[in-house]
This record gives C-alpha cells, sequence and structure tokens, in this order.
C-alpha cells in the first residue's frame, strides 16, 4: 500500500509540474500582453512602463521567467496581480471559500439525487422506471446549465420570492447567530447547488447504474443469493458497497466538469469563486492571475483525483495493482 | 465580455474630472412587497446600488482608477480641497469649497493658497490639516507610489505649510488649470498612511483598508471580495447633520441580467442603465428613470494619410452621405443626440450657432462629382483616375452597437456608390491600429471631460503619442489650440471655442455619429439624487429614503 | 411504430437538411430588420402587413388602409402615411407569417433557427472531425509506440484533462488573434480529441495481441499496415460511440461560450448566442430563446440516444466518460 500511495503521489506531483508549465507556455504565447495595454494611454510615460517591465521581469528570457515563476510557486508565492497589485494568492483565497461552498453543494446535491435513481436503474435495468430515469438524467445533462438557472430564478426567485437572487448570504448575515448565518448561508445556496448538481446527475447516475448491475452479476454476489440471504440484505451488505469502489473512482472526472460549469453558475448567481476571479484576469491579460486560477483548478482536479484513486485502492485492493 | 469595452476614456487632466461614469450601479430595498399600508413604518437605514465591478482598496493614489472605485473614494471616504460644481452649462464649471473654505492666487498667479476650515476632524478624532494637504502632495507625486494621474501635479514645485490651517500651492508655470490640478486628488490621513513608508505602498494595498482613517461622510464598515461593499456613517464627519441615510450597500452583480432582475425584485435600490437595459425593464411601479448625459462622444474616423479622405470636401460629403438621425433613432431612441461638434451640447463653450450638417446625399454626390469622383465604369461605384473609392471599415467585434453602425454606415454609403467593407477585429487590436495609424476608417468613441482641451485630439502635435489617429493637421486649428492654452481665464476664450467649432465643422476630421446618454434607475421613493456629467452618484451623503417601501 | 433509435437519427437528419438547406428553406436574412419598433417581439404565428418601398425599405404595420394616393399604415404609437409612388410597381403589399415569432430586433425567429442549426451543427460535425484527425493517430501511436511514446503521450493527454476545459478554451480564446467560426472550431477541436485518443488507445492494446493480428505481424506486415489496415478498423465502434457523445458535448459547449461571451459573435445567429440573446426574456418572449434551446436538447438528445444504440449493438464496453 505504502509503495502504491508514493507512486500516485509522485504521478501527481509529475503531473501538476507539466500542467504548470504548460499553463505558463499557454499565457506566454498569448497576445496583447498588459504593458502594451499600458502603453496604449500617451500620457504613461516610458520610464514607468519600462519600471514596470522590470518590476514583473519582463524583460528576462522566457526560461529565466519560467524557472523564477516556478520556484516561487513551490513556495506558493504567485505574484502580484498585475491589475489590483495584490497577492495573488490572497486573489485565490478569497475566491476558493466561494468555490468550496458551491462544490460542496453540488456535490451534495449530485449523490443525493443519483444515488438512489443510479440504484432504482441499476437493479431493473431495461425497465420503465430504467427508461424514464434515462430521460431524466439526459435531459438535464442536454440543458444549458445557465437557462435552467433563468428559469428558476424568475419563477422562485423574483415572482415567488421564496429564494434570493444571488450572492452568498444576506446583508446583514454578520450580525445573525451562528445558525441563523447557516441557514441563510444555504438558503442562498440551494439555487446554485441545485443547477450546478443536476448538470452532472446523468453522469453519476450512469456510473452507479452500470456499476450495480456488473456487481448483481459477480460470482460473489451470486454465491450470497446460493446461500440464501435476503434480496434486501444480498444488496446492502454485498452489493452496495462494492457498487461505492467505481463510483468513487470516477470522482475525479467529475471535478472538473463541475468547475467548468461553476463558472457559469458563479456569474449567473453573483457568487464569490474562482471562476469569477480566472475570466475577468483573462480578459485583463492579468497574467498572474491567470496562471494561478488555472494551476489552482488543475491541481484541484488532481488532487481530487489522487483522493480518488487512494480512497478506491484502500475500498478495493486490486485497485493497487493496477 | 464581462468587461465593457464600449469606450476608451482617455486619461485626461485630473481624476476629478475624468471620472467615468460607465459602471452600473444600481440599488434597492429589502422588502419586496410594494406595501401600501397606512401604518408608518420606520424609514430604511440603508440604500442598496448594483455594481458590475468589485473594488480593490480605499488609497487612491494606488488602486486603478475605476467608476466604483472614484465614487467610493470621491463621494464617500474622502474629501478634496474644493469641489467642482456641475455648472459647466453656463461657464466654465466653478468649484464649491469643501475641505478648503476659501483660496486665493497670488497676483502673478505663481502661488495659490487655500485656507482649511479648521472643524474637520479625521475619523479617529486627529484634526486633518495643512500637514494632510502637504502628504498627499508627496504621495502623489513620489515615484515609487506612481500614481497614474501624477501628470496633474507635474507643475506643482511645493506645497508648503504655512500653519496648520493655511497652506500654499507653488507653481513652475501659469496656465488655465492652475486650481484644477491643485485641487486634485483627494486628501490622504499623514499621521496614519504615513506610518508605511511610500515605496511600499504599491505592494500593501489591503494595509490601508486595514488601517482606515477616513475624512468624508462614509467609511467602510464591510467588505465581501466579489460581493458586497458596505459603507457606513463615519460619526466624526465635519457636518453634523450628514450624511442622511445610515448605510450605503454596493451589491456586486457581474451578470447583467442578474443586475436587471434585482432591480426588478426590489434587491437593488439603484442602478445606472444603459438604453436597450430600460427598454428590457419596461414599467416598474417603483422605480424612476432619471435620464442624463454621458460623456462620451461616438464617431468615423477618417485616416487622413489615406488619399481618400485627405480633402476636408470629401470628408464633408462623407458627413452628408450618413444618416446620422436614423442611426440614433434605430439603436438609441430618445437616448442620444446628435452634436455638431466635439463640444458636447451640455458645455458652455459649445457653439450653439452651428446645426448638425443633414443627411443630404444629393450634396454629397455634388461634391465628390466636384472632387472629381464619379460612377465613369457604371459599375455602381465612384471611381477617380481608375480607382474606386473603396474603403475597409473597422469596428471592435465584441461591441453589437458598433457592428450595427459599421451596417449601417455600409448600406448608407453604399447608396451613393462608396463600396464600405466593415471588420470587426478584437478590441486590443483596434486600439492598437488607431494608435499606428494603421486603418482606413473605423468607429471609435472617447470619453470627454470638461475641461473642454481638445489638444490632445486635433493637434499636430497629437498624431505621434496622443489620439489624433486620423493624422489631421492643420496649421490654423493648432494654432487655436496653443492659444486657447494660454487663457486664464477660460471664459475669455470663449471666441477660441467658437472658431475652432467652426474650423472642425468645415474640416470634418470626424463624422461624428451621436452623443449618447444614460440612465439612472432609481427607487421612486428616494430623494436627493440628481445624476450630471461627471457623477451618476452624485452626493451620496444627502441620499435618503421619504418614506418606506 | 417508430422506433426511439429510428427517431433520434430521424431527428438529426431533420436538422442537418435544415441547416444545410438554410439559404432555401429560411423565409427571411437571419441577420437584417426592417422597421424594428413595429415587428420586434411578435410571437409566433403573427401576421403582419408588409410595405417595400422603391428605395429598399420594407415597414410594417397592424393595420393598413387606402386613403387617396395614400396608403395609412395605422399602429398602436404611430400613424404613417405614405404616397403611393414611393411604393415598389410589383407586390408593394403582402402579407407576412411570422410562424415562430420575432425578436427584439424583429428578425425572423424561423429563419435565425435555421441559420443557426447550420453553424452549430457544422461546428459540432468539424469539431469531431478535428478530434477524430488528432485523437486517433495519437492514440493509435501511443498504442504501438512502445514505453516512452505512451508515456508522453498519456502524459500529454492527462495534462489536457486537467484543466477544467472552460479555463482550456478560454485561454487558447485569448491566445488565438481574432474571432469567428474558424478560430471557435480550432478552439474546441484543440481541447475535445482526448477522450477519443484514449479510447483508441486501450481498444488497439487489446487488439494487437489478439491471434489475427499476431499472425498477420508474423506474415511481415509493417506497423502503419496493421494499423490502418487491421487495428483501426476494428476500434471504430467504440471510437465512433465517443464521437457521437463528443459532438453532443460541442453543441452545448458552444452555447456555454455564448454565455461568456466567446461563441459566434452576433448577428450570426448560432443556437447558443440566440438562447443567450433570449434569455432576458425567457419568460416573457419565451420564443426567442425557447425554440433553440429545444432544438439544443433535441440534438443532443439525437446523439446521446445514438451512441447508446451503438453501445447495445456491441460488445460491452465501458466507454471512457
Amino acid at each position: 500500500m505504502a509503495r502504491f500511495i508514493l507512486r500516485r503521489v509522485v504521478a501527481a506531483v509529475v503531473l501538476l509540474v507539466l500542467v504548470a508549465t504548460a499553463t505558463f507556455g499557454l499565457v506566454q504565447a498569448a497576445p496583447g500582453q498588459p504593458i502594451e495595454l499600458l502603453a496604449l494611454d500617451p500620457r504613461v510615460g516610458p520610464e514607468f512602463r519600462a519600471e514596470l517591465i522590470r518590476q514583473y521581469g519582463l524583460d528576462q528570457p522566457v526560461t529565466v521567467q519560467w524557472a523564477r515563476w516556478m520556484t516561487a510557486t513551490l513556495r506558493g508565492e504567485l505574484g502580484l496581480s498585475f491589475s489590483q497589485k495584490r497577492p495573488v494568492s490572497e486573489l485565490l483565497m478569497e475566491g476558493l471559500g466561494g468555490s468550496a461552498w458551491l462544490m460542496a453543494g453540488a456535490l451534495f446535491v449530485l449523490y443525493i439525487v443519483a444515488l438512489p435513481l443510479g440504484i432504482v436503474a441499476g437493479l431493473r435495468p431495461g425497465s420503465r422506471v430504467d427508461r424514464a430515469i434515462l430521460v431524466f438524467s439526459q435531459f438535464f445533462w442536454a440543458l444549458p446549465g445557465f437557462v435552467l438557472a433563468v428559469v428558476l430564478l424568475e419563477i422562485l426567485g423574483v415572482r415567488l420570492g421564496w429564494f434570493p437572487l444571488g450572492l452568498m448570504q444576506d446583508l446583514d448575515a454578520e450580525r445573525m447567530s451562528s445558525m441563523d448565518r447557516l441557514l441563510n448561508r444555504l438558503h442562498h445556496l440551494f439555487l446554485p447547488s441545485l443547477v450546478l448538481g443536476l448538470s452532472s446527475v446523468g453522469l453519476v447516475i450512469g456510473f452507479v447504474r452500470s456499476g450495480l448491475i456488473g456487481v448483481l452479476a459477480s460470482d460473489h454476489v451470486r454465491a450470497a443469493r446460493a446461500r440464501g440471504l435476503s434480496e434486501s440484505r444480498v444488496l446492502f451488505r454485498h452489493a452496495l458497497p462494492n457498487t461505492l469502489a467505481p463510483v468513487i473512482q470516477h470522482f475525479g472526472v467529475l471535478m472538473p466538469a463541475l468547475l467548468s460549469g461553476a463558472l457559469i453558475i458563479e456569474v449567473v448567481f453573483s457568487w464569490p469563486g474562482l471562476g469569477r476571479i480566472g475570466y475577468a484576469a483573462i480578459v485583463e491579460r492579468d497574467i498572474p492571475v491567470v496562471l494561478g486560477t488555472t494551476l489552482l483548478s488543475a491541481a484541484v482536479v488532481i488532487m481530487g483525483s489522487l483522493l480518488a484513486d487512494l480512497l478506491h485502492a484502500w475500498i478495493d485492493p486490486r485497485a493497487r495493482d493496477a | 465580455m464581462l468587461v465593457s469595452r464600449s469606450l476608451v476614456a482617455p486619461a485626461t487632466r485630473l481624476a476629478l474630472l475624468t471620472v467615468a461614469i460607465t459602471v452600473t450601479l444600481s440599488a434597492c430595498s429589502d422588502s419586496r412587497t410594494a406595501s401600501t399600508s397606512d401604518e408608518a413604518k420606520p424609514l430604511p437605514d440603508t440604500i442598496v446600488i448594483g455594481t458590475a465591478i468589485d473594488f480593490e482598496g480605499i488609497n487612491e493614489v494606488v488602486v486603478r482608477s475605476t467608476p466604483l472605485a472614484n465614487v467610493i473614494l470621491y463621494q464617500g471616504l474622502f474629501r478634496t480641497l474644493a469641489k467642482e460644481r456641475p455648472d459647466y452649462s453656463t461657464g466654465p464649471a466653478t468649484f464649491e469649497p469643501q475641505l478648503a473654505e476659501r483660496w486665493e492666487f497670488s497676483d502673478d498667479r505663481s502661488t495659490l493658497t487655500f485656507f482649511l476650515r479648521d472643524d474637520v476632524q479625521w475619523s479617529d478624532g486627529v484634526p486633518l490639516t495643512a500637514r494632510d494637504v502637504r502628504f498627499s502632495w508627496e504621495a502623489q507625486t513620489h515615484p515609487e507610489v506612481n500614481w497614474p494621474m501624477a501628470q496633474v501635479k507635474e507643475k506643482i514645485t511645493d506645497v508648503e505649510v504655512i500653519d496648520d490651517h493655511t497652506v500654499r500651492f507653488h507653481f513652475s508655470e501659469v496656465y488655465a488649470q492652475q486650481l484644477l490640478d491643485a485641487v486634485g486628488g483627494v486628501i490622504l490621513p499623514a499621521h496614519a498612511w504615513g506610518e508605511l513608508p511610500f515605496d511600499q505602498w504599491r505592494e500593501n494595498l489591503s494595509w490601508f483598508l486595514d488601517n482606515q482613517v477616513v475624512a468624508g461622510p462614509y467609511r467602510v464598515a464591510d467588505w465581501q471580495p466579489q460581493q458586497r461593499i458596505v459603507l457606513e456613517a463615519n460619526p466624526n464627519y465635519y457636518l453634523a447633520d450628514q450624511p442622511k441615510t445610515q448605510r450605503i450597500v454596493f451589491q456586486i452583480v457581474p451578470d447583467r441580467d442578474s443586475r436587471l432582475n434585482q432591480l426588478r425584485a426590489g434587491d437593488l435600490d439603484v442602478l445606472e442603465l444603459s438604453p436597450d437595459d430600460v427598454d428590457t425593464l419596461g414599467e416598474l411601479p417603483d422605480v424612476h428613470f432619471r435620464k442624463f448625459d454621458f460623456r462620451q462622444l461616438v464617431f468615423l474616423t477618417w485616416n487622413h494619410a489615406n488619399p481618400l479622405f485627405a480633402d476636408p470636401a470629401v470628408r464633408r460629403a462623407l458627413t452628408f452621405a450618413i444618416d446620422r438621425a436614423e442611426i440614433i433613432d434605430v439603436l438609441y431612441g430618445e437616448y442620444a443626440v446628435l452634436p455638431s461638434s466635439p463640444y458636447p451640447t451640455y458645455v458652455w463653450a459649445r457653439d450653439a450657432s452651428l446645426e448638425p450638417r443633414p443627411h443630404d446625399p444629393e450634396q454629397a454626390m455634388a461634391l465628390l462629382a466636384e472632387a472629381g469622383w464619379r460612377d465613369t465604369d457604371d459599375d455602381g461605384i465612384l471611381d477617380k483616375n481608375g480607382e474606386a473609392f473603396a474603403f475597409e471599415l473597422l469596428t471592435n467585434n465584441d461591441n453589437q452597437l458598433r457592428m450595427d453602425i459599421a451596417t449601417m454606415v455600409q448600406q448608407q454609403l453604399g447608396a451613393i456608390g462608396i463600396a464600405v467593407e466593415t471588420e470587426a477585429i478584437e478590441f486590443n487590436t483596434l486600439i492598437s491600429r488607431e494608435f499606428a495609424h494603421d486603418f482606413e476608417a473605423t468607429v471609435m468613441s472617447i470619453g470627454i471631460d470638461t475641461s473642454l482641451d481638445f489638444s490632445w485630439f486635433f493637434h499636430t502635435d497629437s498624431i505621434d503619442g496622443g489620439y489624433n489617429w486620423m493624422q489631421y493637421r492643420n496649421p490654423e486649428v493648432d494654432r487655436v489650440l496653443d492659444e486657447i492654452g494660454t487663457f486664464t481665464d477660460a471664459k475669455a476664450a470663449e471666441p477660441l471655442h467658437h472658431e475652432l467649432q467652426k474650423l472642425l465643422y468645415d474640416d470634418q476630421p470626424i463624422t461624428l455619429l451621436y452623443q449618447p446618454q444614460r440612465v439612472l434607475a432609481t427607487d421612486r421613493r428616494l430623494s436627493g439624487i440628481e445624476p450630471n456629467v461627471i457623477w451618476s452618484l452624485y452626493h451620496l451623503e444627502s441620499w435618503h429614503w421619504t418614506e418606506a417601501p | 411504430m417508430l422506433e426511439r433509435k429510428h427517431l433520434a437519427w430521424l431527428v438529426l437528419a431533420a436538422f442537418v437538411v435544415a441547416g444545410a438547406c438554410a439559404p432555401l428553406l429560411a423565409p427571411r436574412d437571419p441577420t437584417t430588420y426592417s422597421d424594428p419598433s413595429i415587428s420586434r417581439n411578435r410571437p409566433p404565428l403573427s401576421q403582419l402587413v408588409a410595405v417595400d418601398l422603391d428605395d429598399g425599405r420594407r415597414l410594417y404595420t397592424d393595420q393598413l388602409r387606402h386613403d387617396g394616393d395614400h396608403v395609412i399604415l395605422e399602429d398602436v404609437e404611430r400613424q404613417r402615411s405614405i404616397p403611393l409612388d414611393q411604393l415598389v410597381e410589383h407586390d408593394a403589399i403582402t402579407t407576412q407569417t411570422f410562424l415562430l415569432g420575432t425578436d427584439r430586433f424583429g428578425r425572423d425567429v424561423l429563419s435565425r433557427l435555421l441559420w443557426g442549426a447550420r453553424v452549430s451543427l457544422l461546428i459540432g460535425l468539424l469539431v469531431t472531425l478535428i478530434a477524430l484527425t488528432v485523437g486517433l493517430p495519437i492514440g493509435t501511436l501511443a498504442a504501438l509506440g512502445g514505453p516512452v511514446v505512451d508515456g508522453v503521450l498519456m502524459r500529454i493527454v492527462d495534462v489536457f484533462l486537467a484543466f477544467p476545459w472552460i479555463f482550456l478554451i478560454i485561454t487558447l480564446a485569448a491566445m488565438i488573434d481574432g474571432s469567428g467560426l474558424a478560430v471557435l472550431i480550432v478552439v474546441l477541436g484543440g481541447t475535445s480529441w482526448m477522450a477519443i485518443s484514449r479510447v483508441a488507445r486501450a481498444m488497439i492494446r487489446e487488439l494487437r495481441d489478439q491471434a489475427f493480428v499476431t499472425a498477420t505481424r508474423g506474415l511481415g506486415a509493417g506497423p502503419i499496415y496493421l494499423a490502418v489496415q487491421h487495428l483501426i478498423p476494428h476500434a471504430l465502434p467504440p471510437i465512433l460511440i465517443q464521437a457521437a457523445l463528443g459532438a453532443a458535448r460541442v453543441v452545448l459547449a458552444e452555447a456555454a461560450l455564448s454565455f461568456i461571451g466567446l461563441g459566434i459573435q452576433p448577428p450570426e445567429p448560432s443556437w447558443g448566442n440566440m438562447i443567450n440573446d433570449g434569455r432576458t426574456g425567457l419568460l416573457s418572449a419565451w420564443w426567442v430563446a425557447g425554440f433553440p434551446t429545444l432544438a439544443l436538447i433535441v440534438t443532443v438528445l439525437a446523439l446521446s440516444e445514438i451512441a447508446e444504440t451503438l453501445r447495445h449493438r456491441l460488445t460491452p464496453y465501458r466507454l471512457e466518460p
């Protein structure tokens, strides 16, 4: 097990370095460097421009810039934002909190909806219920998230007034008791989580369903049945725990999908998060922030799938040999 | 794109004057039930304003000059020595005392002395004195602080503290905008912020919020990044009866539709809108729409270095051929006006006797024929010496209005035999090509300030390092521009302003399309809100509820 | 009775034909509009009287009457009187029906939907072709090229997969100077080949050890011959399933990109930018965004149904998600 963990961790770190290098390369190749934008204002003097270029090391060769950036990144220093002059890490931390809430809410919705439906579908493959669940999951996959968001916001938010129209909490949430504050947060979290979670629901239903079908057909379950165990006992004690492994394994696949969807959700629901920070930075060509957000989101993805792999291996020892 | 790219606002003389009003701001009440019950509800103590973008920090000299930052810093947190009045329609803008009670020039105008109020305290109780004024000038001009507007202080050689409440500005030369330049920028707290050496200011933007000391009617009570900025009344503000509302909240809503929804639902009390937003919203019972002028001009630039556009008569013909009234009608409806010159219709120096050139395709054809442009080969396109009158019109691809303008211009010029090809390119590329004079014609806009200094736009010296993208050269215009700059009494330059407008009217270096207006949506029970050309959100301290929503 | 898989093919074929023949089928030009103050935001099945003037303009009105040598256009907000000699000579006055209504400029939603089908499906098709062209060789090479090549190529795939796709696309879109259909297709193509290359690699690795392949190799066949003649054809079915799913995802991605302003630029219609354009009025002028949303959902469902039926016909094969 220790060797397996070591191997996976090393692979994840190597991947992270590659991802970081790729990010750096992409941004280097991008046109419209920020200094050029500054140069558009004739009242900004050449000395100021030169000073900025020197300050950000833009006069150095690309390899030197890369090496400097990598070593700083390893120390957790992501530099200063071009446009806001604040540490990138500080900006990212501001976004990370909101993103984490949204991600957690979406995953909660996702599993609460997908696990029961996947199990029901997997128990009776080919039945009418199975077909209905398939249509349900495909519908939410095919429906662009922002359309669902607009409809829900208009009906449940503007017309009925049941849910807030965005943001993470009420204006006076800070003055509430911690219980009320939590409830207020969940009230705000409901719609964005629902929209984001439903967009990936089909994926997870599929994993659970096919996993369960496979397990139910396995020798292990047949043996349990042969021993005369009741159907429910077979299901809950033998089949479901084994279905869990592939579901966990696919957690790593969900992360990039959710992070991508989150950008749009954050904009529609005025939710603070990494997606908004990254998008604004790209529009402004704020290179350190672009690098920071892209790197951080990739790191979240890599860590997520590392975690999933380790959990999977812990549950299912066979996976360690893979 | 989330970021508005609808205009290029050139950095003009002074932050105070160049505060653009492009930010979308809005606000609203907590209860969404428009109650009509008679029981006297207490007036709310909060006004919520919508904004598309976040703010960055509270130190003016190191944050970016965004519309939101300017509102918060100039209207909310800090004070200036004097502030410009919105009276630019009757004469050169005058100044209203703020921290300074009065001021006087020396006889030779080489120094300007301000006499400060003696009752102003910082929010921590320390008196605001002449030393703060000197400290602010030091910060504004310090090379490591690198204030983007530092050039307005270029001709100020020293700020001398005479006593606690008297401070004297020394100038290296005498010119029209001395007062404007002296009062530019907010006054910063020397006793609090002097603790941090200037060379560390840029890297420590958040330090200033942690060490918040303000002199304005409001202080930042809470900043939730990407969500809200909560301003709260400053109890030490020197005017006892102000501000009238306890809290002003800026709610950050990046998506346009979400902002409109929040206005409809009553979550926002104030929101700045563009005309098509008003259309989208329709009638709202509790919302009052106020139209106000917007400091922007939209026009076509012709590249005079191109033989097609070198002749003023041809440029006049182009203006005659373009039906600008139709463009306004289709794209802006009632929210734009057609100016006769780059001087906006709301400023004193405008020559009202000039009428915008009408849409007159026949006169356009006649002028072109005189200049030798005729359709000799019967292909429907004018030609001269075997060359067809054809050119490319550039716009930026993220602005629908601009692309619509290009399409309409293409159709209108096509009707008199000029072949226009339109191309929409990326904004940054378009701007770079403007400055490199690498274009034939473009749809462009600029921000206009009330100082009415057009030398950066039409002077020959501004072809390189200025905004004279057209490469317009007229020695007569250069002379008038230079002469205007020498007047210390701006009003006396009025005849020269009129002369300049006449010259531009004849030369048509650009073809003006329109001067847009904007709309401020406010809850109808709010009072004290008067948007003007400089500030869409003006005089926050007098805003208040007259009735509970 | 029509089976679902047939229905799926039928729907897809219908949209492809609609898109391909948009210039013939669309009743009006998708990007231009006339007399917007009258013709805007009309619900489906609206009828308006059109008056064509000899200067090329077209006016619309709800009510028209003749008054001597003038026609009078009577509408709620205004009344216009046009001299008869300003009309075109033939068929100057016609009744126009807008089957799916008009948008906020008075553009015909049906025409835009048809032209939008052309753009959206073209993107789906070309991006999938690019993904196949890039993904298939990479997958094949990784499977046959030995451990070093395999390792390098699969790390590249991993790197691409580690980015949330929307960040990758935004960054790529910023990199490439310019905009428009071609750029969008290249950017989407550059970010959707990974799944195909993984499936191709897995299939070909499985196949290369099978008896018939070993036998062919024994006969002296070279690796390229082997790949093209034997391996790829046998690996193709699961790759095609992946491609069908990928095409569905691309059509959705275009819509998501339109939302953040990076999709097809207006006034050129695509389903994505039509949905985004109409989302403000989704519940009042529902037809503007509603019809393209419906078209999008039906297309995506049809593609995934096709993938599903393909999967059923083949040996059970676990797809790369």
